[in-house]
């Protein structure tokens, strides 16, 4: 005998399966919704900048935007990670990945090792101390109680990058690429130049972003880790070993912010705060993406990078320092209107 | 010697320092569907909870004729199974998902012909198979927490309170379903309800507990005769 | 086990606590006068001063359960607003503290606004922001802020004629300034014990323990976020004037994102849900970042190069977990549980309360059921 359920009245199955993903659809309409108009935005200062600058800048702008802007999604998709497992922002994540960085600089300078087992040295290190500090720092604590959690991950801010400039001081130093860096090597778009270090940084995050997508929806530890992230007791009750989950995204956000580091440090140099202003542009693609999804940091990068760009690039009064500003006044814009950002879903709370 | 299946000795559980059971027995067999009644606070819930070890015990748990151990990940990897009250629905995955999160610790290849199973047994799921679950409705959930906990193929399935929020039909239907898989698939249960009556009587024996202690046991026919456990379950 | 038992509200409890106030009151009085050296005079009005801005996010942290990581900035604006009224415009130091709490206030409840549609952790990343933000604003008006140069007045603040502290001796002005800080900074712990023992006080205890239940009991939970944040941050403003009256320099490099760290550092370690908790923060604060960066600096680790701040960034990271593992409640918790070993201060009950004794046993004769 099977079942049906006679808490509502019947209807046509068709009409049900398509009622049923009412939850979905209105999510992605109100995601297509607000891409929509970020697009619209962006588009109408494009032509602004246009006009203002000519073509060739305009293209040079958007693509400085653009990769930089992955670097952002590739840091806010492992604040992302920490978030989902452990409900918290890991205000030292930036300082985790300068570490890890520095450790792959120590692998190439000091033992000669070739730069990618280097990078790849740095991220298995700090994946190995991302899950040591997860189990002795962070797992003791009631994960429902967030404020002392967030005030050791913001004394492990202070301590790692204490120790960093202790161990290697605060000269900056130049960090080598993975890519060809010649003055010749670019490609050339409408006269705009995308170098190849910045075109194989973007394709490294996409790939990076894709291999975790994968990764969370078809393996047994995505599976363990949406379970967890959805509801820890539950997750126990069903045979998942929730510390030793949680701790796998604490190593995998940590390798992937040690791998953006690595990705980083060529162009902006390497010292014990060169991670800081990623850190906080990262902060501010993962609220523009909503804190709860994979794609949603990238797009937020992006989103974050081309904003940047676009307003430091256009708007002089804006220049330089002040990209800080731009991050932050998008954050909020975004907030204003979408409080669970650009691709986040909307949750409830029970009492 | 046969061994029950489950064996509780002199359990206590503690909440922090507050002490909620206090040296409670009770025994599974193979295969027996076993009812625990009680008001609200008499650590019905508690008991549940310390055999899957999610609160902090002392005392003897034993099953299969060995300690449950001390990690709910085990306890689970050893066949024991519990729906959780209020349902524990993982919400932000799909109905689907929420199935294969039931037989995540089985490694087995069977996983896509028994969720093919629960389907047949739930259509009202498998319509809505790739719907998130926490759109679902209430009797719903409670059919996606049944399919959930038996995927990973328990020995002994331990449900709190199925029929909270669910009108009394579903729950008729739940529980003839309930009935009728684990006989099937000869999976013990112990059932913790309000609803006295219904449980009594898909149930072989039942215990009664009182402010953490078992006040009454004996067959689910004793019991629905006894004048106190009917005047103070069955209201009547 | 206590020593003596007072029961709260009594006689002797009542004496206890005056003797207690007056003890303390006198001895921040006498403090200055019988310490010889200005530099210790200078370490103690910091000590007061920043006590009141780790006050302020005690209130927003401890009491309201929010956190914020951009109080540097509102110290930062407390203090330019004070040096800017001095400088420019020839205002006397005290009263520029209201403008300087009003100037906080609506910058607080500016970036407090997003927490109308912003729950839980955006809030934070908000407020990191906002202290990254400052030293760049500030550099981006050097025409008003002296840019990173900084700014300086040309007078300190100077006591009337008929004070009791004579000026012409070395720790004369520095005894005035202390003063002056030490009543402001009374008053601020007055305010903020009101604060938190008021209607709001309470909704900011319910905000911080229950938002949803205390929604659903009719407490406007933005509001009150609202409210604690523009407080909070007034209370980091006023911390602000109070260290330009102390020093009348500031500078961009005064108000970073360290600061706001450090004043959370310090908080923890005094203690976020006690407003006493502040003083025993002020001074791990100040510690940490004069005596210990000085030890540090004279260790010499790294052959020459300056490793003062290193240090004290690895020591504060391992106080602040050390804190919040083993003492959550800080020094003052500590203090508590010490005085406890001596008095034990026992609860009064609620006037009339044999009155109603028997209210609570009507029903006898329902032996199954139990309510828990």
């Amino acid at each position: 005998m099977a079942i049906t359920t006679t808490d509502r009245p019947d209807s046509p199955a068709g009409r049900r399966s398509r009622g049923g993903d009412v939850l979905a659809a209105r999510r992605r309409r109100s995601a297509a919704k607000s891409l929509g108009v970020v697009t619209a935005l962006l588009a109408a200062f494009s032509v602004y900048a246009i006009i203002d600058g000519g073509l060739t800048l305009y293209l040079q702008r958007v693509i400085d935007g653009a990769t930089n802007g992955v670097l952002y999604g590739m840091v806010a998709l492992a604040l992302v990670l920490v978030f989902k497992a452990t409900g918290v922002i890991n205000f030292a994540q930036g300082a985790m990945a300068m570490f890890g960085t520095f450790l792959a600089f120590t692998a190439v300078d000091k033992w000669a090792v070739p730069l990618v087992v280097a990078i790849l040295i740095g991220m298995v290190l700090s994946a190995g101390a991302a899950a040591g500090i997860e189990r002795v720092l962070i797992r003791p604590f009631d994960p429902s109680n967030h404020l002392p959690i967030i005030i050791v991950t913001l004394a492990l801010y202070l301590a790692l990058n204490a120790l960093a400039a202790l161990l290697w001081g605060f000269d900056p130093r130049g960090f080598p690429t993975l890519f060809p860096t010649g003055s010749d090597d670019y490609l050339s778009i409408g006269g705009a130049r995308l170098y190849y270090t910045k075109l194989g940084t973007a394709l490294v995050a996409v790939a990076v972003v894709v291999a975790l997508h994968l990764t969370l929806s078809r393996s047994r530890l995505g599976l363990a880790f949406r379970c967890v992230a959805s509801n820890v007791e539950s997750s126990r009750l069903l045979g998942v070993h929730i510390g030793r989950t949680v701790q796998s995204s604490w190593a995998i956000a940590a390798a992937v912010g040690t791998l953006a580091g690595c990705l980083a440090a060529p162009t902006t140099y390497l010292d014990p705060t060169f991670m800081d202003k990623i850190l906080i542009y990262a902060f501010a693609a993962a609220t523009l993406g909503g804190l709860d999804s994979i794609a949603g940091a990238l797009v937020g990068g992006v989103v974050t990078g081309l904003a940047i760009a676009l307003l430091t690039g256009y708007i002089p009064w804006l220049g330089g320092e002040f990209a800080l500003g731009c991050a932050f006044f998008v954050i909020i814009a975004v907030l204003q209107f979408k409080p669970s950002g650009l691709l986040g879903r909307r949750t409830q709370d029970r009492v | 010697m046969t061994h029950p299946l489950l064996e509780l000795r002199a359990v206590h559980a503690f909440y922090g320092d507050v002490e909620c059971l206090h040296g409670v027995d009770l025994t599974v067999a193979d295969g027996e569907v076993v009812v625990v009644l009680g008001a609200n606070g008499a650590g019905k819930t508690t008991l549940l909870r310390s055999i899957c070890q999610l609160v902090r015990t002392k005392g003897q748990i034993l099953f299969d004729g060995a300690p449950i151990g001390a990690n709910t990940y085990d306890i689970v990897r050893r066949g024991v199974s519990m729906v959780p009250q209020g349902r524990g629905t993982l919400v932000d995955l799909t109905v689907e998902d929420n199935i294969r999160a039931g037989g995540y610790i089985r490694r087995d290849k069977d996983v896509e012909s028994d969720l093919g199973y629960w389907y047949e047994v739930f259509p009202p799921l498998a319509q809505r198979r790739s719907t998130l679950a926490g759109s679902l409705s209430g009797g719903e959930q409670q059919m996606l927490a049944i399919a959930r906990a038996l995927m990973s193929k328990p020995k002994l399935l331990l449900l709190d309170e199925p029929s909270l929020g669910l009108a009394p039909i579903v729950v008729r239907q739940l529980f003839d379903v309930l009935a009728r898989v684990c006989a099937e698939r000869a999976v013990a249960m112990v059932v913790v309800e309000q609803n006295a009556a219904l449980a009594l009587g898909m149930a072989q024996r039942g215990y009664v507990l009182e402010a953490g202690a078992i006040a009454v046991t004996g067959e689910a026919n004793t019991l629905r005769d006894d004048e106190n456990v009917r005047r103070a379950y069955l209201g009547y | 086990m206590a020593a003596f038992t007072i029961s709260e509200g009594s006689g002797a409890h009542r004496r206890l606590r005056w003797g207690a106030g007056l003890l303390g009151a006198a001895f921040l009085i006498v403090l200055p006068l019988v310490i010889p050296s200005v530099a210790q005079i200078e370490t103690i009005t910091q000590i007061v001063c920043y006590s009141v801005a780790i006050l302020g996010l005690g209130l927003l942290v401890g009491h309201c359960g929010q956190i914020s990581i951009g109080h540097s900035a509102f110290v930062g604006l407390g203090g330019y607003t004070t040096i800017i009224l001095v400088a420019d415009h020839n205002w006397p130091y005290l009263a520029t503290i209201p403008v300087s709490v009003l100037v906080c206030l609506v910058a607080g409840a500016l970036v407090g606004i997003p927490a109308l549609r912003i729950r839980g952790l955006y809030l934070a990343t908000v407020t990191i922001a906002v202290a990254a933000l400052f030293p760049v604003l500030v550099n981006k008006f050097p025409s008003f802020t002296g840019g990173p140069n900084g700014k300086f007045a040309n007078e300190e603040m100077t006591a009337p004629d008929w004070f009791f502290v004579n000026p012409y001796t070395p720790t004369g002005p520095p005894t005035d300034h202390y003063y002056a800080i030490l009543v402001v900074a009374a008053l601020m712990f007055l305010i903020a014990h009101n604060i938190v023992r008021s209607r709001v006080g309470r909704a900011m205890h319910a905000v911080r323990d229950a938002p949803l239940s205390a929604a659903a009991s009719g407490i406007p939970v933005a509001k009150v976020k609202i409210f604690a944040f523009a407080v909070s941050a007034a209370f980091a403003g006023v911390a602000g004037s109070l260290l330009v009256i102390q020093l009348p320099a500031v500078s961009d490099t005064r108000f970073d994102l360290y600061l706001s760290i450090f004043l959370l550092v310090a908080l923890i370690a005094g203690g976020s849900a006690s407003i006493a908790g502040a003083i025993p923060g002020a001074i791990v604060f100040v510690v940490l970042r004069t005596y210990i960066a000085d030890w540090a600096e004279g260790l010499d680790l790294l052959g020459g190069r300056p490793d003062g701040g290193q240090i004290v960034g690895i020591l504060s990271g391992a106080l602040l977990i050390a804190f919040v593992f083993l003492l959550p409640g800080g020094v003052i918790d500590g203090l508590k549980a010490l005085r406890r070993r001596i008095v034990e201060i026992v609860p009064r009950p609620p006037r009339d309360w044999e009155r109603y004794r028997f209210a609570g046993r009507s029903r006898t004769d329902q032996p199954a059921v139990r309510e828990s």
